[in-house]
């Protein structure tokens, strides 16, 4: 019986101008905002690509220097990107795009876009398909939804329909599938730009990959969609008439879309504070001059390791070492600075780490918000994907250092400092070969918020449903 | 007719859910002040501790330094006050800039322009991390009373000024309401002011509060600003009354004035904005940083490869500041080679950061004008620019940055270059920075494209609202005027 209802739903609502005019609008928002997207991916790569080559080519044409001075000079990377970011930007506006790898010092991700260009934060979100696709599909799902029964009740057909032995619950499912068989355009044409765009722009070793992250951020967009549908039938069919539902539905996308959001990270920020950036380097500083868990600063260490290494190699004092002392210096330096570093950021990971449980919290109240963690971790654009080159390009750069200590350690002797490297030193490291992550290490690292996203379509959309076709009266 | 809008305040104050999106708004407002009063704490507590720790540590190297010339104690191979390498070579010092009117109304990060600044003979202040704020967090913006007065206080003006006809012509009541002696647009207009005074009075009063609380010592500079913004504000509310008030001249239901209000906010506070920003980004585009960073690179290994020639160079034109004495190796690096070329960096890389700063400034300009196209976007801009955070501001700080740099330099020069050693009046006259307010007509100047734009809207607006609200029928529509 529900299958009938649905179609009928699908025909009435097909036949509707006011909706074929907004179907319309939101696919055509949702195609400009792609191809905009498209255009500002398209460029960023272009940019990234040339100016990691120059920066490359810097380092192999620095000339002569030290070098640890060389390692200083150090080189830049930026923050490779999956071709669905054209679809979903994520942290792109606001994470710096590129990493300066030079001694001693963990890489940041520096040069914020949102720094420079005044017109990525105009709005109160970033423009893309994906919000295009969240705020405005959702703002017409719950719409949709809460006109779909009172306007029903309110003209009599209800009593009608029931009149003629269909159940309420029939009735509803049938018209809730109905209204989603409308949604499904515009995700359907969605799908089609992303699997198209990420499969059309990915290498073709990753396009197995792109293709199915494609289709799991169509189906977490619909997820979505069907969730905010059925929200707004619920409401339309609890509220005593079409004007209450629709002020509701109305508050509960500001609630979702505008407020949730920026009120999850505030309050994400009250209940686990980020620490300031000079606060964070007089800690770095502080454990590395005094040390920690029970072991000595670093000039205690390097009294430590002057002794050892005149005892290791058997002479009187570091001026008569047949190997540079300063390169063993220094390489004990970084790795001291290391275990400093990786010591501090895990303590900076646990406050973000903090911060995500409350943003999570209240995903469980507002799902646009697991559905936009979804929707970012599938296009590789979230902290976890930075995260991931961070660590590649953490461990390249201590690489790095240790190949320029290494010369330092070999060429000289005793406590000389001075001495140049070359262009063919400077050969000799490798440029960063990053292997991005699969699918499915990213569904891994987004289990909360799929975890509520498919909670909220399945239990939640249930007891709303069960709960409307209790409540409903014709 | 004087009673109406005491009627139209007694009901609004009766009906429950009035009162609850007030009650909501006025939290929100309460965090979004919390939230940006916080922030400012921080960095003012931030900037003093830097404040105090430069003065301890200046204070220390100058006593360090008369113990030494007492002969009290021995010189050490590191750290000596007398040597400027050692002494101020490394040295950063904090800068702030001019205090902004009204910080505490944003809590936007990272600042564009930065609340201290550490400069020194080394220092480049061109490539500044942005903060350890997890990004997830930047993303979705600050909850501050710019995000709650432009963004969030709209949707509560359109949600309580959905109704005001429309829903008495879906109840019915509409022709009883017109057969009452009071013509239907007065009724719309009463109600509409007295939903205006609700939502912008206890609104106003907590943004007034939060900024003399948090700028009491320098009202004098805050009130003009203070009145400024209330009166943008002022205007940006009616301008989105005035809109509710159109709608519901023509609207039948409640259902469409409410569908069209929101979709008018989606176009005039996110599509328009985001076009215009589309636009202007096109025509003045933002610095391109990549580019500013192979510039730098390129520069600096340059310079490195012609070291010696720079070294050369620098003391040919300063021959009195050869160094005295023969420096070790380290001595010989960061005095005779890298404090040379740090100069010589300095005079190639600044065309390419004014270069950077100009870009900023053509943006924010073409932005303001863009401004004339939607209110949201006037008002953001000119919210932005009272909390401190227009590119010229910026601008100023870091050209007065750079001459302070240029003045500290030029004190330590000569000791520091010949390496002779420093005495106590060399501590004692240090310079130090100030930073003179921006000029008022300059920084006046500003606002006035954006509260222009906020005032041409808001009139606007009014004028066709008024307009539209006096035709208004009992059956909606406005060729029904006059019945």
């Amino acid at each position: 019986m529900f299958a009938l209802v649905a179609r009928r739903e699908l025909l009435l609502q097909l036949r509707d101008g006011r909706l074929r005019v907004a179907l319309a609008l939101l696919l055509g928002v949702l195609i400009a905002a792609c191809a905009a997207g498209w255009v500002q991916f398209e460029r960023s790569m272009q940019e990234k690509g040339s100016f990691e080559d120059g920066a490359r080519d810097q380092w192999l044409t620095q000339g002569e220097r030290h070098p640890h001075r060389a390692a200083h000079y150090g080189t830049y990377v930026t923050m490779p990107e999956f071709g669905l970011a054209f679809f979903d930007p994520g942290l792109r506006p606001v994470a710096g795009q590129t990493l300066w790898l030079e001694a001693h010092s963990r890489p940041a991700f520096a040069n914020v876009p949102i720094q420079d260009d005044q017109t990525l934060s105009l709005g109160p979100t970033t423009v893309s398909g994906s919000a295009v696709l969240q705020l405005l599909g959702g703002l017409l799902a719950l719409v949709m939804g809460a006109v779909a029964v009172s306007s029903d009740r309110e003209s009599g057909v209800l009593r009608q329909v029931l009149a003629q032995g269909c159940s309420i619950r029939n009735w509803l499912i049938g018209k809730t599938l109905g209204l989603a068989a409308i949604l499904a355009i515009p995700l359907g044409a969605a799908g089609v730009v992303i699997i198209g765009g990420a499969v059309a722009i990915s290498p073709e070793s990753v396009r197995a990959d792109a293709a199915l992250r494609a289709l799991f951020l169509v189906l977490g967009n619909g997820l979505l969609l069907w969730v905010l549908l059925a929200v707004g039938v619920t409401l339309s069919s609890c509220l005593r008439s079409t004007r209450v539902a629709l002020t509701a539905a109305l508050a509960v996308w500001i609630g979702v879309f505008v407020l949730a959001p920026r009120a999850a990270s505030a309050l994400a920020e009250v209940a686990a504070p980020t620490p300031t950036l000079s606060a964070y380097r007089t800690a770095v500083i502080g454990a590395f001059n005094d040390g920690f868990d029970g072991r000595g600063g670093y000039a205690a260490q390097l009294e430590a390791l002057e002794t050892e290494t005149v005892q290791r190699y058997g002479v009187e004092s570091l001026a008569d070492l047949p190997i540079g002392f300063s390169g063993i210096r220094m390489q004990h330096m970084d790795a001291w600075s290391a275990e400093v570093d990786d010591r501090e950021f895990a303590r900076l990971e646990s406050i973000y780490a903090s911060q995500q449980r409350v943003r999570m919290t209240i995903a469980a109240f507002a799902p646009y918000i697991a559905a936009r963690a979804v929707s970012r971790g599938l296009a590789g654009t979230d902290w976890a994907h930075y995260r991931h080159f961070l660590t590649a390009a953490e461990r390249y750069r201590r690489n790095m250092g240790g190949q320029m200590n290494a010369l330092i350690e070999e060429r000289l002797a005793g406590e000389v400092w001075e001495m140049d490297g070359t262009d063919e030193d400077w050969a000799t490291v490798s440029p960063l070969r990053y292997t991005s992550p699969s699918v499915g290490w990213a569904l891994g690292r987004m289990a909360t918020p799929l975890a509520l996203l498919l909670a909220w379509a399945t239990l939640v959309v249930g007891v709303c449903l069960t709960l409307a076709a209790r409540r409903l009266r014709p | 007719m004087r009673r109406r809008p005491v009627a139209e305040w007694r009901l609004l104050a009766r009906a429950p859910a009035s009162r609850a999106i007030v009650i909501v708004l006025l939290g929100l407002t309460a965090f979004g002040a919390f939230n940006g009063a916080q922030r400012l704490d921080e960095e003012r507590d931030e900037i003093q501790a830097a404040l105090a720790a430069d003065r301890e540590s200046f204070a220390g190297r100058r006593a360090a330094l008369v113990e030494l010339e007492a002969g009290r104690t021995e010189e050490g191979q590191f750290g000596s006050p007398r040597k400027a390498h050692q002494a101020i070579l490394g040295a950063r010092r904090p800068l702030m800039p001019s205090p902004a009117e009204l910080p505490v109304i944003s809590a936007f990060s990272p600042r564009p322009t930065p609340s201290l600044l550490p400069v020194g003979i080394l220092t480049r202040h061109s490539d500044q991390q942005a903060g350890l704020e997890d990004p997830t967090n930047r993303l979705d913006g600050p909850f501050d009373l710019i995000f709650v007065t432009t963004w969030l206080l709209p949707l509560f003006a359109l949600v309580l000024g959905c109704d005001v006809l429309s829903g008495d012509r879906e109840r019915g009541r509409a022709a009883l309401l017109a057969s009452q002696g009071t013509p239907l647009g007065a009724i719309v207009i009463s109600r509409l002011v007295v939903r205006y005074l609700v939502l912008a009075v206890p609104t106003a009063l907590i943004v007034a509060a939060t900024v003399v609380v948090m700028e009491w010592e320098q009202m004098p500079a805050a009130l003009p600003a203070l009145v400024a913004w209330l009166m943008a504000f002022g205007l940006y509310l009616a301008f989105w009354f005035a809109l509710a008030g159109s709608v519901n001249a023509v609207a039948r239901s409640t259902a469409s004035a409410a569908i069209f209000l929101l979709s008018l906010w989606v176009a005039v506070a996110v599509v328009v904005p985001s076009l215009a920003g589309a636009i202007v980004s096109g025509i003045a585009p933002p610095p391109d940083r990549l580019q500013g960073i192979l510039a730098f690179r390129d520069i600096e290994a340059d310079l490195n490869r012609r070291r010696d020639e720079v070294t050369d160079a620098y003391y040919a034109a300063s021959p009195e500041n050869r160094p005295i004495v023969q420096g070790d190796e380290y001595e010989e690096y960061f005095v005779t080679e890298l404090y040379p070329r740090q100069l010589a960096f300095d005079e190639r890389f600044a065309p390419v950061t004014d270069a950077m700063e100009d870009a900023r400034i053509r943006q924010a300009r073409l932005l303001r004008i863009a401004g004339l196209a939607s209110p949201t976007l006037a008002f953001t801009l000119l919210s932005r620019d009272l909390a401190g955070e227009a590119p010229e501001r910026r601008r100023a700080f870091y050209a007065a940055a750079d001459e302070y740099q240029r003045r500290w330099r030029q004190h330590f020069d000569h000791k520091l270059a010949s390496m002779r050693p420093l005495t106590v009046l060399d501590y004692d006259g240090k310079p130090e920075f100030s930073v003179s307010p921006e000029p008022v007509p300059a920084r006046w100047k500003r606002t006035v494209l954006p509260l222009l734009a906020l005032g041409l809207s808001a009139a606007g607006a009014v004028f066709f609202g008024v307009r539209l609200a006096r035709r208004a029928t009992p059956f909606g529509g406005p060729l029904h005027a006059g019945g």
